[in-house]
């Protein structure tokens, strides 16, 4: 894992945070009878201060992939069985590693098998997939149970968004963790597709999944044959492998050894972000954000282009996204604090703009009379000031907050509200926070 | 299945009677023959009879299904039960389509097909909620209930029965209707090669015998379908051990076209490998762009159709992600 500041403007607490960043990690707390705020709080104690805005993975174009059995923590203190897929001879991982290549290469995957049940990998949106080796399987070629492995090989014609999952049972390998994100670049740097409509500042991964424990306990015991996925009722939802409140917590954090992904967005006003929202379980889970609409630029690993080259003029706003299983979409969200109708800085008329700023609403005050300090406590988010950044105004707060740069949270969740749970313990499941940071504050990418 | 492959289909198209039909009318009435004829040239009569029959599964339960047979007349008693009923097939000149029903069932049913403009006198309970869409046949009726459909364009429809629709189109009263733009075109400007229709529906064998033995209505073991749990998924009335659908290898090269028809209550999500295929329309309306995907999302009640030219990889080209 490498750090690097993206953007350090100097200024505010820039120097101080570095202090920070050189020990991101303290070992977790039990989050035993702790509330939504504490938990959250707590979440955001663990974070490395400023951070995450990259996707991780494994860069191509080759890679190896064992299919192995291993267990995820969730959120509120469980562990599941799950069968995921190690990146050579690492660890299992949920999901399986995010495949990161360019537009042009030829794509060669190596699938061994750990498992009791014969496997493979099937690749959504590629054309001309080869499968060389195993067996004969459904799909596609398999591997069997420590069989001879099989090899996948395409070339990544175009640019995009995509996912790989289990094809020899794809009802139970997708329930027990075989998937994971694909994404193809373009040859223009920062753009998504090849067309400057899906340029973006800032990316990350929506890799969304569903499990349902009692499936996994039958896998987990050896009675694969009592498993009736007629009955299934899943009762956790993960982010990149993860339930929430983990789901914010440091990519490759030490204590999730087999959930190397987090998904935590962190903007500044005005960039661009790019949501890769790939649904890889076999439930349909309405994505919503607060904050802004997000603009769909692609689906399916296609810019939606009325014609070639016409760039993403299909594009389209929405606010909750609901992408069918094994499809993906790509958004784009943007926040400046349009529609406030006051200055997130607090700022007076005539000072200058700030970097992203929106300018129709530079220098309106604050429509609300702040409480007296007396009054006032800081909370998970509210560290004393109701200025993005403290830029404007701040007062003592008692106690400390895990918000000291007074960054913005926006909840970003699935809008089938239960699904925000773990195993019926709220908060948790589908669910993380948009933090909008002000300016000066360098958010790293990792 | 058999049913539902262009090549074999089996549908009636009284065209050429009719037209004989009406010339005849025609020199009989002079001045209007000509318009009679264009009219007789454009309708398709489909006789529809509703009726119980028995469906093994392939782990060999028996399950008492509600489905449609098409007979060559009302009364006739010669076409072949099946649920999905028989493909309605219009043509690109078809302006009027009129399904005569007999009801062979021990419960009134009738009629609708979703998208298509339709006279829907509903008819109520006592109690004054609404029990059918539309007029009903009941059971045993002696003289066809007859369903005219004339505002007909391109596309892709579901029909399904219009009575007490929570139960009887589980129990299987559903079927499909398809009506190209011209000869071999899907929509104007969309050609193809190949028609394949492909109908998602599912079956509770509980709900199923309930109704068989009398045991679903208010007091009985059985009150309602809130807990509907479908065991069996078909495709093409034929229940599938997975959500995998092979494609002929001989229609590599080709320019399938592939309606998507959903008759179950499930979400289903037919997913290509391979291939994209451009997505022309959903519920009979042709997108204004059509865009390239390879995911198509098949909500309850939903039909889509989508092109592609069958690459030579061959036939592990479709499945269903949301099996």
């Amino acid at each position: 894992m490498t750090m690097h500041i993206t953007r350090n403007a100097g200024g505010l607490g820039g120097v101080a945070r570095a202090g920070a960043i050189a020990s991101p990690f303290r070992p977790v707390a039990p989050l035993a009878a702790a509330g939504f705020a504490g938990l959250l709080a707590l979440a955001l104690t663990l974070l490395p201060r400023p951070s995450l805005g990259a996707i991780s993975g494994v860069a191509g174009p080759t890679f190896s992939l064992t299919a192995r059995a291993g267990y995820v923590s969730t959120g509120e203190g469980g562990s599941i069985h799950v069968w995921g897929l190690a990146n050579g001879a690492g660890l299992m991982q949920y999901p399986g590693p995010t495949l990161l290549v360019s537009v042009g290469d030829v794509v060669t995957i190596t699938l061994d098998n750990e498992l009791p049940v014969n496997v493979s990998l099937v690749f959504p949106g590629q054309e001309g997939v080869t499968a060389l080796g195993g067996v004969p399987g459904a799909l596609t070629n398999e591997v069997e149970p420590a069989g001879a492995p099989v090899t996948y090989q395409f070339t990544a014609l175009r640019p995009g968004t995509f996912q790989y999952h289990d094809g020899s049972d794809p009802q139970l390998g997708i329930e027990m963790g075989m998937v994971g994100a694909l994404i193809v670049r373009p040859a223009h740097a920062g753009w998504a597709y090849d067309h400057a409509d899906s340029a973006y500042d800032r990316e990350v991964l929506f890799l969304e999944t569903e499990m349902d424990p009692l499936i996994h306990e039958l896998v987990e015991t050896q009675r694969i044959a009592d498993v009736d996925f007629t009955k299934y009722r899943p009762t956790y939802w993960f982010l990149n492998g993860r339930t929430a409140p983990d789901t914010m917590v440091a990519a490759g954090a030490q204590w999730l050894p087999a959930q190397p992904y987090s998904c935590m967005p962190m903007i500044h006003p005005g960039e661009k972000l790019l949501l890769r929202i790939v649904p890889a379980g076999r439930d349909l889970h309405p994505f919503h954000t607060h904050g802004q609409h997000m603009r769909i630029i692609a689906q399916d690993g296609r810019l939606l282009e009325s014609a070639p080259g016409s760039g993403a003029d299909r594009s389209f706003l929405w606010f909750t996204t609901t992408v069918t299983p094994g499809g993906t979409d790509d958004a784009l969200f943007t926040w400046t604090g349009d529609r406030l109708g006051w200055d997130v800085y607090g700022h007076q008329p005539g000072d200058p703009l700030a970097p992203g700023e929106l300018a129709a609403d530079h220098g309106k005050p604050f429509p609300v009379v702040l409480p007296d300090p007396k009054d006032t406590e800081a909370g998970p988010f509210y560290p004393g000031s109701p200025f993005l950044g403290m830029s404007g105004y701040r007062q003592p707060v008692f106690g400390t907050t895990p918000n000291p740069e007074a960054g913005y949270y926006f909840m970003w969740h699935s809008h089938k509200e239960y699904e925000m749970v773990n195993n019926d313990v709220f908060p948790g499941g589908m669910m993380t926070m948009l933090v909008v940071e002000h300016p000066d504050v360098p958010i790293m990418e990792m | 299945m058999r049913n539902y492959h262009a090549a074999t289909v089996r549908w009636t198209y009284l065209a050429s009677a009719l037209a004989l039909l009406g010339t005849a009318t025609a020199c009989a009435t002079g001045d209007d023959g000509e318009s009679q004829t264009q009219s007789a040239l454009a309708t398709v009569t489909v006789f529809l009879r509703a009726e119980a029959f028995t469906k093994t599964m392939p782990d060999g339960t028996d399950v008492v299904m509600w489905g449609y047979a098409q007979d060559s007349a009302f009364g006739a008693h010669d076409g072949v039960l099946s649920s999905p009923g028989p493909v309605i097939e219009l043509q690109a000149d078809t302006t009027r389509l009129t399904v005569q029903l007999e009801n062979n069932l021990d419960v009134p049913t009738s009629l609708v097909i979703d998208g298509l403009r339709q006279s829907l006198p509903v008819v109520r309970y006592p109690s004054g909620r609404v029990r059918s869409f539309t007029r009903e046949a009941v059971p045993g009726n002696v003289s066809p209930v007859v369903y005219s459909y004339t505002a007909l364009r391109p596309g892709t429809f579901l029909y399904k029965t219009g009575t007490a629709p929570q139960v009887q189109v589980q129990m299987g009263l559903l079927g499909a209707v398809r009506r190209p733009s011209a000869a071999g075109e899907a929509y104007p400007g969309r050609a193809f090669d190949q028609d394949l229709l492909l109908v998602y529906s599912e079956v509770d064998p509980a709900l199923h015998d309930a109704v068989a033995t009398g045991q679903y209505g208010p007091g009985l073991a059985m009150t309602s379908t809130v807990r509907y749990v479908p065991k069996y998924f078909l495709i093409n009335g034929e229940a599938v051990m997975s959500g995998a659908y092979d494609v002929a290898p001989s229609l590599a090269g080709q320019r399938l076209l592939v309606r998507f028809v959903n008759g179950g209550l499930r979400t289903r999500a037919p997913m290509f490998l391979q291939t994209y295929a451009l997505a022309l329309a959903e519920d009979g309306f042709a997108y204004k762009y059509p865009g390239e995907r390879y995911s198509v999302s098949l909500p309850a009640s939903k039909t889509a159709d989508v092109l592609f030219t069958v690459p030579a990889s061959g036939a592990k080209l479709l499945y269903d992600r949301m099996f």
